[in-house]
């Protein structure tokens, strides 16, 4: 089977500094890879070069066999993204939000569209508020709901559980893990938080300095080091090689 | 006493160092430089117009010619442009000063930092005014060194000591209408919900009182409250303006900057007026302004020990 | 087009849902009036000064032919409407250049939309078309609304050539409007602090609209004495344009500075269309747009200029959110 995520020693510079250094990366269908790494290894370059935002000093990337420099539309229309940090139109209400997004995503039938994806995130009856009134871990399931409306095959989430309560957390996690064995997305989830990979991912990738250090599925990990602590030290021993 | 000089250093220090701040400061004091030219060579034209419009007209056979009407009575009409230019520049160079002042802490989340730590909030807003008006006594004081050092470089009527003087109390006036200014500035920078809302709000109350109520009190358009004839010779006005002047007079700001600083230049049909005469006239004007500068500090103090959570900013 | 058409929706939407917005838009309506009454009373206070001066030189038994009643243009009531929408109209265009590009540099929805599958260049069109359908509304409202006032509560009824006039001052206020909302998000696109581009928006704002017309209009000789300098020596138009002609330079450069100015070109050009100048009271649309052809071809260029810019900075644009983490 072809992975639906190939990197080919990516590599972005700033100046300098090198964000991104040969980075192989292949991810299957299905998979719900995390992305491991303190701030500032070079996840959310890594993300913007995947999700065609940026482009990469040296190296390429795919997605769904789709060249992400050359091929930007096609990948744009098998992607859906959750960026860190993302606030939304303040003025506008939760329809209205997802309403211009499905648009500009070039989904057919907005509407319904956006029903389902209300009624899948468990987030109906609030769709004529403005989304000023929400909280972040509402707005944060708005974010999902808004990269599903077109049906994407790949799922980029950024720090989705950044800044949310334990709750939200958990909902969250519910919601991914549905997105992937319902409708068999395959997600690609930035983190920092060891925990969150744990309960949720399939594949672990870890990076640091711009380096992967660690590639494997949560399987193989968990089968190598037993228990969930000594999967936190492990993450600890390679960050500080 | 010594946390409020603490923080008047540091306000001071990085208001220094925001580029826009001294990008709009090297503007105004380039500005001021330029009016002394401006109002020179534009009185030397108009009377070499004159002039030639005696020969032309004794050449039509025209006997009976008006006599030159730029009297210029003061020597120093040739600063009226100035006026002009603190009530423009200067006044929005005030906003953007007092608005860094405390945007930059209320977004960074500082100013929550600093209220954990043993100062009062009336010793913060006290460094921050105190802070500010050293910075624009500076801006103000730099102006008046040009301004006067500039007027000896043109063939201007030299400045005699009572010039300088009318000159000083002049850019004393100005530093306290700008720090007015700055105050407001301060005020909406703690209150706005939206950074951008910190700087429209200030940039309306400015051209209402720059714009709005002397047009109001007077029927001058604005184009005519820029230029300092109109503005320094006005007509006997209709009874609606006398009562509309009067009704308007607490909040006329600039109106009662412009008639202060009218009579203390002087305009090209009127003498300048001794300095106590103008101070006394004047004494409610400038009592209105100060008091326009208590209120907003005042204003400040209260929503500072009101301030919970306003440290989030929107950032629009 | 489609998601264009969607873009543009939903940027007029967003704006007119603004605080800032609103407030500026009924604070210029609320000036209009305001100044349209201030217009009338300055005007029968002219009018009353006629009477009277005319009563005195009756009973004085002077001859009383030299003074002129002073007459009623409606349209030039509008003169200091027009000066607020350059002052105050440039505030609001800036408000709305600002917004449209800090909110989402603000919100963090760039890096999203720029997921999609729409190019940047569209995505700043559309938002440019949304705001223009937003001006040429302001624009209307506004203009609807002295029509209104000058109709219902002045009690004048305005011609066909007036009612023309005041489409064509719409017209031109919308280009001169644009112009301000390109340049500010402009510079919001390009400058990395939202805060300190619309800070330099006051500034290019303050010395086009306030500061240079200023100079101009302070050199003038004409206006070096209240009532007009050549009106005081009994020099009239076409004498004084003798006069000047050996003071040719200064008159360049005068002229020369107000040129760089949009804000009096487009005054010229309303100013002209309304009979605010004295000399295009009552003419023709062809004479007036024959005279003024060189005000209105400035207006084009910066309009096309300032249009255009912001798309490629757009396009181009490292500021437009934080790249590397």
């Amino acid at each position: 089977m072809k992975p639906i995520i190939s990197t080919n020693n990516l590599t972005k510079k700033y100046k300098d500094d090198i964000a991104l250094n040969h980075l192989n990366l292949e991810i299957n269908k299905g998979e719900i890879f995390g992305f491991l790494g303190h701030n500032g290894a070079g996840k959310t370059t890594t993300v913007s070069i995947l999700t065609t935002l940026i482009a990469p000093t040296s190296g390429a990337a795919s997605i769904c066999g789709y060249d992400t420099q050359t091929e930007g539309l096609e990948v744009q229309k098998r992607i859906g993204y959750l960026p860190e940090n993302v606030k939304f139109y303040d003025n506008l209400t939760v329809y209205e939000n997802l309403e211009y997004l499905a648009k500009l995503s070039g989904t057919d039938n907005p509407k319904g569209k956006i029903d389902e994806a209300l009624k899948f995130i468990d987030f109906t009856g609030y769709e004529n508020k403005k989304l000023g009134e929400f909280s972040k871990g509402m707005r944060q399931r708005i974010g999902i709901a808004q990269a599903i409306l077109h049906d994407p095959e790949v799922l980029f989430l950024d720090e989705p559980t950044s800044g949310l309560d334990p709750m939200g957390i958990k909902k969250l996690r519910e919601i991914i893990i549905k997105l992937n064995k319902e409708k068999g997305m395959t997600i690609f989830m930035n983190t920092h938080l060891l925990s969150e990979v744990a309960k949720t991912c399939t594949t672990i990738g870890v990076l640091n300095h711009g380096n992967l250090i660690y590639l494997d599925s949560l399987e193989n990990t968990m089968k190598k080091f037993k228990d969930e602590s000594s999967l936190e030290e492990i993450y600890f021993s390679m960050e500080n090689k | 006493m010594k946390n409020t000089l603490t923080i008047t250093f540091a306000e001071i220090k990085s208001l220094f160092r925001e580029r826009i701040v001294y990008s709009i400061t090297l503007v105004f004091i380039l500005m001021s430089m330029a009016s002394s030219f401006i109002g020179w060579s534009t009185f030397t034209t108009a009377n070499a117009v004159y002039k030639s419009s005696v020969v032309f007209l004794q050449g039509q056979g025209i006997t009976n010619i008006a006599s030159n009407p730029l009297l210029k009575i003061s020597t120093l009409t040739s600063f009226d442009n100035l006026i002009i230019y603190i009530s423009l520049i200067g006044a929005l160079l005030a906003i953007i000063v007092g608005h860094h002042s405390m945007m930059h802490e209320r977004k960074s989340g500082i100013l929550q930092v600093l209220f954990t730590r043993p100062v009062t909030k009336k010793s913060v807003i006290f460094g921050k005014v105190l802070g500010l008006s050293i910075t624009i006594f500076s801006i103000v004081g730099i102006t008046a060194l040009i301004s006067i050092l500039s007027s000896y470089f043109l063939p201007l009527t030299p400045l005699n000591f009572s010039d300088i003087s009318h000159l000083l109390v002049f850019f004393f006036i100005s530093f306290l209408y700008m720090l007015f200014f700055a105050v407001i500035g301060l005020y909406f920078a703690i209150n706005a919900k939206s950074q951008s809302l910190a700087l429209f709000l200030p940039v309306c109350i400015w051209v209402g009182i720059t714009f709005i109520l002397p047009e109001l009190g007077t029927g001058l358009t604005p184009t005519a409250l820029l230029n300092p004839v109109t503005l320094l010779q006005l007509p006997i006005l209709d009874t609606f303006f006398q009562v509309s002047q009067k009704l308007l007079a607490p909040f006329s700001l600039a109106w009662h900057y412009y008639t202060i600083s009218g009579e203390l230049l002087g305009s090209s049909f009127t003498a300048s007026l001794p300095i106590l005469k103008v101070l006394m006239k004047n004494i409610l004007q400038i009592l209105t302004l100060l008091g326009g500068t208590f209120i907003f500090l005042f204003l400040s103090i209260k929503s500072l020990e009101r301030f919970d959570s306003k440290g989030d900013v929107v950032n629009e | 087009m489609n998601q264009i058409v969607t873009i543009a929706k939903k940027e007029f939407k967003d704006a007119i849902r603004n605080k800032v917005f609103l407030t500026f838009l009924i604070f210029l309506l609320g000036l209009t009036a305001i100044s349209i009454y201030v217009g009338s009373v300055n005007y029968q206070a002219k009018v009353s000064l006629f009477e009277k001066t005319y009563a005195q030189l009756i009973v004085n038994g002077q001859p009383s032919d030299t003074l002129v009643k002073p007459e009623f243009f409606p349209l030039q009531l509008l003169r200091a409407t027009i000066e607020y929408l350059e002052i105050i109209g440039a505030i609001l265009a800036i408000s709305l250049g600002y917004l449209s590009i800090a909110k989402e540099k603000g919100n963090g929805t760039l890096p999203l939309i720029f997921t999609r599958p729409i190019s940047r260049k569209k995505y700043y069109i559309g938002k440019m078309l949304g705001n223009i359908a937003l001006i040429v509304s302001i624009s209307v409202i506004l203009f609807l609304f002295t029509f209104l006032l000058i109709r219902f509560v002045g009690g004048v009824n305005l011609n066909s050539l007036e009612i023309t006039k005041i489409l064509l001052t719409t017209g031109a206020t919308i280009l001169y409007l644009f112009i301000f909302f390109s340049l500010s998000a402009l510079f919001t696109i390009i400058v990395k602090h939202p805060s300190n581009a619309l800070i330099f928006s006051f500034v290019i704002w303050l010395f086009f609209v306030l500061i240079v017309p200023q100079i101009g209009d302070t050199m003038d000789t004409d206006n070096q004495v209240p009532g007009g300098f050549f009106n005081a020596i009994h020099v009239n138009k076409e004498q004084s344009n003798i006069i000047l002609k050996d003071f040719s330079t200064y008159e360049k450069l005068r002229n020369g500075t107000e040129e760089i100015s949009i804000t009096k070109h487009y005054e010229r050009l309303v100013f002209a269309f309304l009979g605010i100048k004295d000399m295009y009271n009552n003419k023709f649309l062809g004479f007036i747009f024959k005279d003024k052809l060189q005000d209105l071809d400035l207006i084009v260029i910066f309009l096309l200029v300032f249009g255009i810019t912001p798309v490629y900075a757009f396009n181009r644009s490292k500021n437009l959110w934080q790249q590397n983490e």
